[in-house]
């Protein structure tokens, strides 16, 4: 079995425009909360806009991560307004909106507005983070934002309100280098992408992801085909998110570490997994469809494919000696 | 003989340090006897110790040191024996001049730690004491910590069960549990710790056990135990001895039946130890005079009668080793009690799991003991009836809750087809019942039920199931997995299905394998989920693997 | 004949003459087992077998319910076919179920098994070609090993 060209079949059976249907629906529902807060909060917030790996150009279609920044005004919930209420504000408002036809929850610093499946079954999530400006009319100028921690998120404690960052530019920063190197950033954060999916609820957030994947890419020589480059970013998570020295600067903080989103056991976790999954491929390929599998929906129809084969080079045979049919 | 004699006396004499005082000769019993004098560190003082070398030196006597140094005047210090020889532990050793060196040397570490230094050691060492027969039968008494701080002089009655007989060095033992502490009015004040199997063995009529906390042990230099009653006295008050004579008169009709006395003492802070000595109506070691009308008692200076008791809680029970605290102190259910459900009970409970929940429908039959963790002497049994017995058995803390048929688990748990209202109601039910556990280990090798558990996303479980003739073991223990097992055995592995084993009859076929062959690899499985616990990294799928080709070769691969 | 599984998407063409010689021969062994190899080659694009033809055993055991084969004094018919042009080779083996269907039994699983998995075998796909006959009917199975899992092939045109 030839890797690269697996991997190759997983990236195009991802592909989001082959889910156009689905995108759009997620479009329209992203397009409706939107426009249902900008409405609700009309003059304490500026224009909510799109941060996840849909807006990044690193979206795969069975996660399309429409996350929706809630930039708002400094005093928008009074002058002594704590990002707390901000979140809590938000929450009430999302919740009484949608609640009869979307689950709403709290997660670590977003809200998840999942949609009940619709006639054919599709199911459309919308995660929003609410953010607050640094200080009054300052996210004009620098884009900045405070966060809120609702739940436990790495090192941060629930309730911290230590996380301030520019999304705006974290964005920028990965919709740069994986649309400029599409053929190898942009595949290999897909393709760990399609990896997390495999797991259930894995606590590495998709901005690490994308983080590491450049990390690795500016400090190591990456060459090869695409399972080489898989292999040697693999190879690169593994060994240095363990490392007391590692690091994850946020290209919208820089004295944010992103690092810090994982726990020590996170860590170890993550670097595990890596491990397995080089041990596993390299003992057997077939292994590879466990851990980056293709999208069954968009698989084509792989019968064209089949053969005859040989094992080796020639067709002589002399019959194996003693064979019992019953 | 008189050439070893020689060579002994020929080695002792080149130790450093060492003179012999009174020279080596052999005596009736052919051992070879002596006295020695070691010069202390200081050059001041020098200690002497008789010599004694059995014939089998440098080999042990059964389990003991074939060699002793003995003083009679050290007994204060810590590691002596009562007749004066030193507890020296050494090394196996089959050279005779070697054997003498190593032994010399550690009678000098001994003068050293304790002699000189006065060490104390961390641990406890119990009194030394020779348990007698009562008649001909040994009692043992086994206890567990109780959440009561006595005080001194407290004294009452305790209740006891008969857990039981057996033999103890060749004669009859009685093992008892010791329950319950009460009052010197019977009522209660508190109960052992045990588990719920060992707190409803039938007691032994309720005012048999006598205790009586005194703080301080019974013993001299606190480690040689009283000898004689008499010796008790200073530790017991004129209250105790009126109760045991008022005990003793209003029980005369018992006459020859033995009682039970439980001395209590502190050996750390927080911690008692009970010693049982034993009592026989119509013979208490008592006597009184009347002075001024009152009454004044004495024990006499009869020997006592020493029992065996034990510290069972938990932390000695499994102070030899257990599982990772995640494990061991997690509440669990166990899916399936067939081969390897059983396997991973027992192994939980030896582990020192306490609350272990158990469904399995099936009844066991004899040809399932070859390989499974039952008894035949049980019979045809119900196989969650037949292995609750046998995990209580090996476990006094453990409750076993046994699933009923009839519950969630042949009622709406694998039923699909539900109206679109219905579906909330049953999941919630459902998950709600899964997540009062821990962990969960599916051990039913049903593949339907693996389904229905898999769409429950449950977080907490783990599913074992082996591939026939066991040689590989597939384990899930990640959300959602279902596909990667089923994976697993129709595509990865060699999974040999045609040569089953069919029993008689008409039920369906099972995998050939033997107790050695599953164990292996269920053992080997539980101990890396028990490992990944403990490095706080979380559980992935894995598959055990057993190549044969050669020797055994075993591999996990975790993905 | 052609036969064909969907599922795979592979075929099997044989001559109905080499069929009728391959029941005639299974049947002059009745009421015990009989059967041989197969012979034959492959299409240019690889998803056709053709077989044409047939070498019997030199020596075998048989009885109604078992045939062994064995493969002593074959070789030089093997190479004989194999200088032919086209060349054939060994693609698979053929036997007869008297008395009963034309489904495997355990022991013919293991024997396919074995053989498709065996390393002396070029091919990765042999064929298993069962003959099931009683008085008044004859039945074809053939069956390959593809992937791991048996698959049975249906027959299109006569």
């Amino acid at each position: 079995m030839n890797k690269s060209e697996h991997l190759d079949s997983v990236i195009k059976t991802h592909q989001i425009t082959k889910e156009e249907k689905l995108l759009n629906k997620f479009r329209e529902r992203n397009k409706e909360v939107k426009d249902d807060l900008f409405e609700h909060y009309k003059g304490s917030i500026y224009n909510p806009f799109n941060s996840g790996s849909y807006a990044k150009n690193t979206a795969i279609n069975t996660k399309f991560d429409f996350d929706l920044i809630a930039p708002f005004k400094r005093y928008a919930f009074g002058t002594k307004g704590t990002l707390k209420e901000m979140y809590e504000d938000v929450y009430d408002f999302l919740y009484e909106k949608y609640k009869d036809v979307a689950k709403v929850k709290k997660q670590k610093v977003s809200i998840g507005i999942e949609f009940y499946a619709d006639s054919e079954n599709d199911i459309v999530k919308i995660d929003v983070t609410p953010g607050r400006e640094l200080n009054e009319k300052q996210y004009i100028e620098d884009s900045k934002l405070n966060l809120y921690v609702y739940s436990r998120y790495g090192k941060f404690d629930a309730g911290s309100e230590r996380i301030q960052t520019n999304i705006q530019a974290q964005i920028d920063s990965i919709r740069n280098r994986a649309t400029t190197e599409k053929d190898s950033i942009r595949k290999i954060i897909r393709l760990l992408k399609v990896w997390k999916k495999t797991k259930f609820d894995y606590p590495t957030k998709s901005y690490f992801l994308e983080l590491i994947t450049i990390k690795a890419f500016d400090n190591k020589t990456i060459a090869g085909n695409l399972w080489d480059k898989l292999k040697t970013v693999l190879e690169y998570i593994k060994d240095e998110v363990t490392k007391d020295s590692f690091t994850l600067k946020d290209k919208g903080n820089s004295s944010n570490d992103l690092a810090d989103t994982l726990t020590e056991s996170e860590k170890r976790t993550l670097s595990n997994d890596m491990k397995n999954i080089l041990d596993r491929i390299e003992e057997n390929d077939e292994n590879i469809k466990t851990y980056f599998p293709e999208n069954a929906k968009f698989k084509e129809d792989k019968k064209e494919e089949n053969k005859y084969q040989v094992k080796g080079s020639g067709f002589f045979t002399i019959p194996p000696k003693n064979e019992r049919f019953g | 003989m008189e050439d070893r004699l020689h060579k002994i006396i020929g080695y002792v004499s080149e130790l450093k340090d060492v003179s012999i005082v009174d020279t080596f000769e052999i005596t009736n019993d052919l051992d070879i006897k002596g006295a020695i004098s070691i010069k202390l560190p200081d050059n001041q003082e020098s200690l002497i110790f008789e010599v004694r070398i059995l014939p089998e030196y440098p080999l042990k006597t059964g389990n003991s040191e074939s060699i002793t140094f003995i003083n009679i005047g050290l007994l204060k210090y810590k590691h002596i024996m009562k007749s004066g020889s030193i507890c020296i532990h050494t090394s196996h050793c089959t050279d005779l001049r070697k054997k003498i060196e190593i032994d010399f040397n550690s009678l000098k570490r001994w003068i050293w730690e304790y002699y000189i230094n006065g060490k104390e050691d961390k641990h406890y060492e119990h009194l030394i004491l020779n348990p007698s027969p009562i008649k001909t039968a040994y009692y043992s008494y086994l206890f567990t910590e109780v959440s009561h701080s006595f005080n001194k002089g407290d004294f009452g009655y305790f209740e006891y069960s008969l857990m039981s007989e057996g033999s103890y060095y060749g004669n009859k033992i009685y093992n008892n549990v010791v329950q319950e502490f009460k009052t010197k009015y019977q009522k209660s004040i508190i109960q052992c710790q045990w588990g719920i199997q060992i707190k409803s063995l039938r007691r032994v009529s309720s005012n048999h056990g006598i205790y009586i906390y005194i703080e301080t042990p019974p013993a001299n230099f606190e480690k040689f135990a009283f000898e004689t009653w008499k010796e008790l006295e200073p530790l017991i008050s004129q209250d105790f001895l009126k109760f045991l004579y008022d005990f003793e008169v209003s029980n005369k009709n018992n006459r020859g039946v033995n009682i039970p006395l439980l001395l209590g003492y502190k050996i750390t802070d927080n911690e008692i130890h009970w010693q049982t000595a034993n009592l026989e109506i119509g013979n208490f070691p008592i006597y009184h005079k009347k002075e001024n009308q009152k009454y004044i008692g004495y024990f006499d200076d009869r020997n006592i009668e020493w029992g065996i008791t034990k510290n069972c809680s938990y932390k000695y029970f499994f102070g030899r080793g257990k599982m990772e605290d995640k494990i061991s102190q997690g509440r669990i259910l166990i899916i399936g009690v067939g081969a390897i459900g059983s396997m991973v009970a027992t192994t939980l409970a030896r582990g020192g799991c306490t609350k272990i929940d158990v469904v399995d429908f099936d009844v066991k039959e004899p040809e399932n003991v070859c390989r499974a963790e039952y008894s035949f002497l049980t019979g045809i049994n119900d196989k969650v009836t037949d292995i609750s017995n046998y995990l209580h058995s090996i476990s006094p803390f453990i409750d076993v809750k046994i699933i009923q048929k009839g519950g969630l688990f042949n009622s709406i748990l694998k039923i699909q087809d539900w109206e679109k209202f219905e579906i909330q109601i049953h999941e919630t039910e459902k998950k709600e019942f899964f997540n009062q556990y821990d962990l969960i280990f599916d051990c039913s090798t049903d593949n339907d039920l693996m389904f229905v558990l898999n769409q429950l996303e449950l977080h907490n479980l783990i599913s074992m199931a082996i591939t026939n003739k066991a040689k590989s073991l597939v384990c899930s223990t990640e959300i959602k997995s279902y596909d990667w097992v089923i994976n697993q055995f129709e595509k990865i592995l060699d999974n040999d299905i045609e040569d089953l084993h069919y029993p008689t009859g008409c039920w369906s076929p099972t995998f050939k394998a033997s107790y050695n062959d599953i164990s292996v690899l269920v053992q080997y499985a539980l101990k890396h989920i028990n490992l990944r616990l403990s490095q706080d990294i979380s559980l992935r799928n894995f598959v055990v693997e057993t190549n044969t080709d050669n020797e055994l070769n075993i591999k996990l691969k975790e993905f | 004949m052609i036969l064909t599984n969907i599922e795979i998407g592979l075929s099997i063409e044989i001559d109905d003459k080499l069929v009728g010689n391959l029941i005639y021969i299974g049947k002059k062994h009745y009421p015990n087992e009989f059967g041989g190899f197969l012979i034959g080659n492959y299409s240019d694009d690889f998803k056709k077998l053709n077989i044409t033809d047939t070498i019997l055993p030199n020596r075998y055991k048989s009885t109604p319910f078992l045939f062994e084969r064995e493969n002593i004094g074959v070789d030089e018919q093997f190479e004989k076919f194999y200088k032919e042009n086209p060349q054939k080779f060994y693609v698979g083996e053929w036997h007869t179920h008297p008395n009963n269907l034309p489904i495997p039994s355990n022991m013919d699983i293991k024997a396919m098994n074995n053989i498709t998995n065996s390393k002396e075998v070029a091919i990765q796909n042999p064929i298993f070609l069962i003959i099931g006959y009683n008085k008044i009917k004859t039945e074809l199975g053939f069956y390959i090993i593809f992937k791991n899992k048996i698959y049975k092939y249906e027959t299109v045109n006569k």
